[in-house]
């Protein structure tokens, strides 16, 4: 998928747009607590889109249902396949066959901020 | 995840490979983050980690039973095939693309091996699927000082775990009894009088074993090294 719909470019190519983007980043990486052993990272091994391959799922209220209302109006199937995220605020379901697609969603579950990758 | 560093949100999206996974980009620092442990890989944010959550796949009946009041998010993308996972295929190869992140692999299990990864902060163990089956289905082991059950769906084959003070556990026909007196039915646990109990699990990946042992290089194996 990436070789079809993306140019995979190393990740030293894409350093200058990451410069550009991260205007007061220092700042902010000091202010950010450390790991105690960061995963050395090579970055010649890395492929890195310059554009969005895949569109997040930005989740609004409007987007969050009931699972048995969405299973009883034939929104989803009772095999459809979800991923369920939980968090300190609770849990919160997602379709997997739409996170193939997104692979990512984020959103606010009772005023907590989530993020899930897949 | 929690997408919140010292106050502050941030946004991701999927824009690469590494190690033969996913790179997420966030766009307030371009930084580039590991998928699955959160952590800046390069970037601003490098060595910034997110806080993790289990992601737990279940079909939605099986939702339904363990979490009646569950809602789930729905986009305006279509589901294809009512959204059914596809069958995993142990012998399928792992794409050249994806090899070409990956500086070595981890040559102790086969790469495309399923499996469920427990971790905390001491120790991280994987159980490939093929062990849980030898073992009937459930195997009982100790996770860093905590006894853990780490189990098949019957319905779903999917791999599970959850903290447990059982010493032994067996199946009945689809319901899992455990010497402690709890019995699991359709993913929901109940005590010695029938009520039900909230279980607490383990971080836990569901996932192939390349991509679990370049995570953790000292990961142990349950099941044969």
């Amino acid at each position: 998928m990436y070789e079809r719909h993306a140019r995979p470019m190393s990740f030293r190519a894409v350093c200058s747009v990451v410069s550009l983007l991260a205007a007061g980043g220092a700042q902010l990486a000091a202010q950010t607590s450390q790991t105690a052993e960061s995963l050395e990272f090579d970055p010649d091994r890395a492929y890195v889109s310059e554009k969005t391959i895949f569109v997040p799922f930005h989740v609004v209220d409007a987007d969050i249902h009931p699972l048995r209302a969405a299973v009883d109006d034939g929104l989803i199937q009772s095999d459809t396949w979800l991923l369920v995220m939980e968090n300190n605020a609770g849990r919160l379901g997602l379709v997997m066959d739409q996170m193939a697609y997104h692979h990512v969603a984020q959103g606010e579950l009772r005023g907590e901020p989530w993020m899930v990758s897949f | 995840m929690t997408p919140t560093i010292d106050g502050k949100v941030y946004h991701f999206e999927s824009r690469g490979l590494y190690d033969g996974v996913s790179l997420l980009w966030d766009e307030e620092t371009g930084s580039l983050w590991h998928h699955i442990s959160g952590e800046a890989l390069a970037g601003p944010m490098k060595g910034a980690k997110m806080p993790i959550f289990n992601l737990l796949q279940m079909t939605a009946q099986m939702a339904l039973e363990a979490h009646p009041q569950l809602e789930v998010a729905i986009s305006d993308r279509p589901i294809r095939n009512g959204g059914t996972r596809r069958s995993v295929d142990r012998d399928r190869k792992l794409n050249r693309f994806f090899k070409g992140t990956i500086a070595k692999e981890d040559t102790r299990r086969p790469t495309m091996e399923i499996g469920v990864g427990l971790w905390n902060d001491d120790v991280r163990v994987y159980y490939p699927v093929s062990a849980i089956r030898e073992a009937d289905g459930v195997l009982i082991d100790d996770l860093g000082g905590r006894t853990v059950a780490i189990y098949l769906d019957p319905g779903t084959g999917t791999p599970l775990a959850f903290y447990t003070s059982a010493r032994s556990a067996r199946w009945r026909d689809d319901e899992l009894d455990f010497d402690d007196g709890t019995a699991l039915r359709d993913g929901v646990l109940f005590d010695a009088e029938g009520k039900r109990v909230e279980v607490t699990r383990p971080l836990q990946l569901f996932t192939r074993w390349y991509g679990w042992a370049l995570m953790h290089p000292d990961t142990r194996i349950r099941g044969g090294q």
